[in-house]
């Protein structure tokens, strides 16, 4: 059966809806916006009065505070209070929503600690849903985290990268590099572009887990120890032990190996007083690098080839 | 604490880094074995001692003698070795 409301001229006809107290409560109104073309009206009753609330226009817009919707969703508030806008309730927790107001797009979520997640499918479907995977969120506090798929290493996703004007080559980016698939904590990698269209991207600086800065132009260790009386480290990074050999000669054995044992070491010293001798300066020699430890001979170069403990050495370590 | 042992007939003395130390769980005595089986080689004869060394005459006629604490090097397991990028070891 169809119900089919027909008026002679262009205004609107309505299928009305009252009582005795209230003559018209709600209205559907139906209109012809010009010849083969009309729009559809729904109205409710606020103070005896009746007014569109939603309107779904000749070509399908659907209208929200407006009646002249020019989105397939066009959502208009007249306060400026972001509650206004959309908002989404679930059964049994609070809501979430976003909007707009005067001091920009706002994105929500009341349920007290809850988060703000974002996830995406790798496949069709499910992406926003809770069967997609999530891959990011803003927690309760504030924090903005990014979530790892479970056991893979290497660069995880979420890097931050800095596109061109083509939005083609990476210009630089920052990511985090996973180096165990378990527990183990992740560097903080950052690389840089020399030819941005040709897409070379390569790292140029780690943060490791430990601390260690890692790149051509950084030091991959260093030590400060008192070689004399009570050997002992003063201070230092990326290093193991020190080993006292013998009288001025120590080897020093680094933590995290060098990837090749062609990297270069500085060495300063001062020379114990008890042994100065009058015009001579302590002077290290070398005794062959290895990938895990280096080994330095002092002595003094007034008394050449006699070795002196040196009560404060200084070695620095560069390279890869 | 620090670890005595023979190199090449003269005693030497290997000092543990306090930084590096700190990065690992256990006894003392169980962060200068760890220790010691990363830096010396596998089957190495050492000893922790406690042994006041300061006093430096004669340095180089400094002999190691087994002691009764005396323990032996060995092998990382392979999970350590990579984390000390010790790739030659693996």
């Amino acid at each position: 059966m169809t119900i089919k409301i027909t008026t002679p001229n262009s205004g609107g006809d309505s299928l009305d809806f009252g009582s005795a107290t209230t003559t018209i409560a709600a209205q559907v109104v139906g209109n012809e916006v010009s010849s083969g073309e009309g729009k559809l009206e729904f109205k409710t009753t606020t103070g005896g009065a009746s007014a569109t609330k939603v309107t779904i226009a000749a070509d399908g817009n659907v209208g929200i505070g407006t009646a002249s919707p020019t989105h397939k969703l066009s959502v208009e508030g007249t306060t400026d209070n972001v509650n206004s806008q959309i908002k989404a309730t679930a059964s049994g927790v609070a809501s979430g929503g976003f909007g707009l107001n005067s001091t920009g797009m706002h994105f929500g979520c009341d349920l007290g600690n809850g988060i703000f997640s974002f996830r995406t499918a790798t496949t069709g479907g499910g992406s926003f849903t809770n069967t997609g995977t999530e891959r990011m969120r803003i927690t309760g506090t504030g924090t903005l985290e990014a979530q790892s798929p479970a056991s893979t290493t290497g660069l995880q996703p979420f890097t931050i990268d800095w596109k061109n004007e083509n939005n083609a080559g990476i210009m630089a980016s920052i990511g985090c590099d996973r180096t165990a698939s378990s527990a183990a904590p992740a560097d903080l990698v950052f690389r840089t572009s020399t030819s941005v269209d040709s897409g070379a991207i390569s790292e140029k600086f780690r943060i490791t887990s430990d601390g260690r800065g890692l790149s051509q132009f950084t030091a991959k260790a260093w030590i400060n120890f008192n070689g004399a009386s009570t050997v002992a480290i003063i201070d230092s990074h990326n290093i193991t032990s020190i080993t006292d050999n013998g009288t001025g000669d120590y080897t020093v054995t680094i933590a995290v190996d060098m990837g090749s044992a062609t990297y270069a070491v500085t060495a300063g010293s001062r020379q114990e007083s008890a042994n100065l001798g009058g015009t001579g300066y302590p002077v290290g020699g070398q005794s062959g690098l290895l990938v895990g430890s280096f080994r330095m001979f002092y002595y003094n170069s007034a008394t050449d080839g006699h070795a002196r403990d040196q009560e404060l050495v200084m070695n620095v370590v560069f390279g890869d | 604490m620090k670890i005595i042992y023979d190199n090449d007939g003269t005693l030497a003395q290997m000092i543990p880094a306090p930084k590096f130390l700190a990065q690992l769980t256990g006894t003392l005595e169980e962060k200068l074995i760890h220790l010691a089986n990363k830096t010396l080689p596998t089957g190495t004869k050492y000893e922790i001692t406690n042994a006041d060394l300061s006093d430096r005459t004669f340095r180089n006629a400094w002999e190691y003698e087994t002691g009764s604490e005396e323990k032996t090097s060995a092998d990382l397991t392979e999970e350590e070795l990579t984390s000390y990028n010790m790739k030659e070891n693996l």
